[in-house]
């Protein structure tokens, strides 16, 4: 009935306008909703919705009949890249990098909210780059003033506070975000081929995470922020040879001092956009051959555009995290930072402990744990070789780990160690703490070097014994 | 003026869409391998949000909890912890008392 009305309406050339613009459907579903549907470019506005439902059942009912035809290229068809030809001007040469990447990306329909992690992780280097740009504009690199500037920061500049909370605060949010990012891909075996480039790539991304936050902590001049930097540089003069003039070259001096903290502040204002630019590429890689899934199997028969369904995923997740990092920012500001960085830097006095920043324990603990200077830096070192021979040392053919029983608890085993490693890193360095790290930091290796290759055709044994019985 | 979409096999054809993968291009030609798959557009009056979302919690927790964290995470990560927070705790405790007199 209501599909006569409108045809009856549309042959008066100046009514059948009208139509169009009021309703590009049937008036029943809100017009944002439509737009998003693009039912006027499917033809479909002229239908009842009893009819519209038919159709659309119909369709679903041939394209899973079809699914056994998936691989006959006759069925595939090149489309527009996006639907609406309201969008139309993303599919300009320059803007449809957005169509391809964030609007019509296809994303397997089964993935999780920990998928949500590497957006958070981008919002949270967005935040540290904002908020960074505005308290550069009221910071002052030199020893007698670091420290004031930053307190006039707080005290006088109009929401300094705000500023100077949101980027510490920032700082631990984005290392938050990046590990459980890091653990989602160990667990689901993210690594795997062919997305080793994309791993490979986000391990770059951690090492230029980790550079900028030690060198950002400097900047305050503090005690733990001046004592900090004396002693990670001093690991340079391990080297052997070269060790002490590069040590040397990174101070400009004799020791830290104000042409350390200059520099410091250089390259932490640059390795931000170093991050930025590595994280695109790491996108771009990405997108090569698409996400990874929970199962850990070929997501191609069954994907949705990034938009609009991921986007409201992650909007959701983006909510929650404004919401956990409020209660930083807003209630316990200092909670995760260290109240000897509120004293001025003092070289004559050195603190009863040193400790870096949180996310930097686990890394600490395992360079304490080697008693010789040059092996703690090797072992660091070998921490992240590691991590990049990572998706060449997994033997197994099953990916992820909801079908790989032992695989699960080993790296519920990992995630204790890590955890344990970063309490061990803020404890003094006595019995029983040096022999409970150095435990955790063999088991460390031992997981990467030993249980990841083996566990492959443990697994494999092991599940078809299970099939037998 | 608009018209019905046509029936029959030249309807299935022209609404079974299958997008060739673009960004694995990326503005070139992928040699070889060719990588199909199928994108669907849901119809809002084929969904309520969330369907059953909360339907039969008690259970879906449950096989939640027994899944992941009653035979892995607490025995290979919760109790590895507390075991070493309570060992560290324990010896230190015991050499203050050593030493106390």
């Amino acid at each position: 009935m209501r599909a006569n009305k409108k045809a009856f309406l549309t042959s008066f050339p100046f009514l059948s306008d009208l139509v169009s613009k009021t309703s590009s459907g049937s008036g029943i579903l809100p017009r944002p909703m439509e737009i998003l549907l693009s039912q006027k470019d499917k033809g479909y506005d002229l239908l009842s919705n009893e009819d519209r439902i038919q159709m659309e059942r119909k369709e679903l009912a041939k394209r899973f009949v079809k699914a056994e035809n998936l691989y006959d290229p006759k069925h595939l068809e090149d489309r527009p890249s996006t639907g609406s030809k309201r969008l139309s001007v993303l599919n300009q040469p320059g803007l449809s990098i957005v169509t391809d990447h964030l609007i019509d990306y296809p994303a397997p329909v089964n993935i999780n909210y920990f998928w949500s992690f590497g957006s958070l992780a981008g919002i949270c280097l967005g935040v540290q780059i904002a908020t960074g740009i505005f308290l550069a504009m009221h910071y002052t690199p030199h020893i007698d003033l670091a420290f004031l500037s930053v307190e006039h920061i707080m005290r006088d500049v109009e929401g300094g506070w705000l500023l100077r909370y949101l980027h510490a605060n920032g700082a631990s949010m984005f290392f938050i975000m990046v590990y459980i990012h890091i653990f989602r891909g160990l667990y689901y075996a993210s690594y795997v081929s062919p997305r080793e480039a994309v791993w490979c790539i986000g391990v770059v991304i951690l090492l230029l995470m980790i550079l900028t936050a030690f060198i950002g902590y400097v900047l305050p001049w503090g005690q733990m922020s001046f004592w900090g930097a004396t002693v990670i540089t001093s690991l340079a003069s391990a080297i052997p040879i070269a060790g002490d003039s590069i040590v040397t070259w990174l101070w400009g001096g004799f020791s830290v001092d104000n042409a350390t903290l200059n520099r410091f502040f250089s390259l932490h204002y640059l390795f931000p956009f170093i991050i930025a630019g590595a994280s695109i590429v790491h996108i771009a890689a990405l997108h090569q051959y698409g996400s990874n899934n929970p199962l850990g199997l070929d997501a191609s028969v069954d994907k949705m555009s990034f938009y609009p369904y991921c986007f409201v995923k992650d909007l959701v997740a983006w909510v929650s995290f404004g919401i956990f990092f409020s209660v930083f920012v807003y209630f316990a500001p200092n909670f995760l930072g260290h109240p000897d960085n509120y004293i001025p830097a003092n070289p004559m006095s050195t603190p009863a402990h040193i400790v870096p920043e949180w996310y930097f324990l686990w890394v600490y603990a395992i360079l304490r744990s080697i008693p010789n200077k040059l092996g703690g830096v090797a072992a660091i070192l070998a921490v992240f070789v590691c991590l990049l021979a990572l998706p060449w040392l997994q033997t197994s053919e099953v990916r992820s780990s909801l079908f790989r029983p032992i695989h699960k608890k080993l790296f519920w085993l990992l995630l204790a160690d890590c955890l344990i490693l970063g309490w061990i890193g803020m404890k003094p360095v006595e019995t029983p703490y040096v022999e409970v790290g150095q435990i955790a930091s063999v088991y460390f290796f031992v997981h990467f070097l030993v249980f990841t290759p083996i566990l492959g055709r443990l697994e494999a044994k092991y599940l078809r014994n299970l099939g037998k019985a | 003026s608009r018209q019905r979409p046509p029936e029959g096999e030249a309807e299935t054809e022209r609404v079974f869409k299958a997008r060739k993968r673009h960004s694995s291009t990326m503005g070139k030609q992928q040699v070889g391998m060719r990588l199909k798959e199928v994108v669907y557009t849901l119809s809002p009056f084929e969904q309520n949000v969330m369907a059953g979302l909360f339907k039969d919690i008690p259970h879906k927790v449950m096989h939640h909890l027994k899944q992941n964290v009653l035979f892995d995470a607490i025995p290979f990560c919760v109790l590895p912890i507390a075991g070493i927070g309570w060992f560290c705790s324990d010896y230190i405790e015991k050499e203050k008392q050593h030493h106390r007199y």
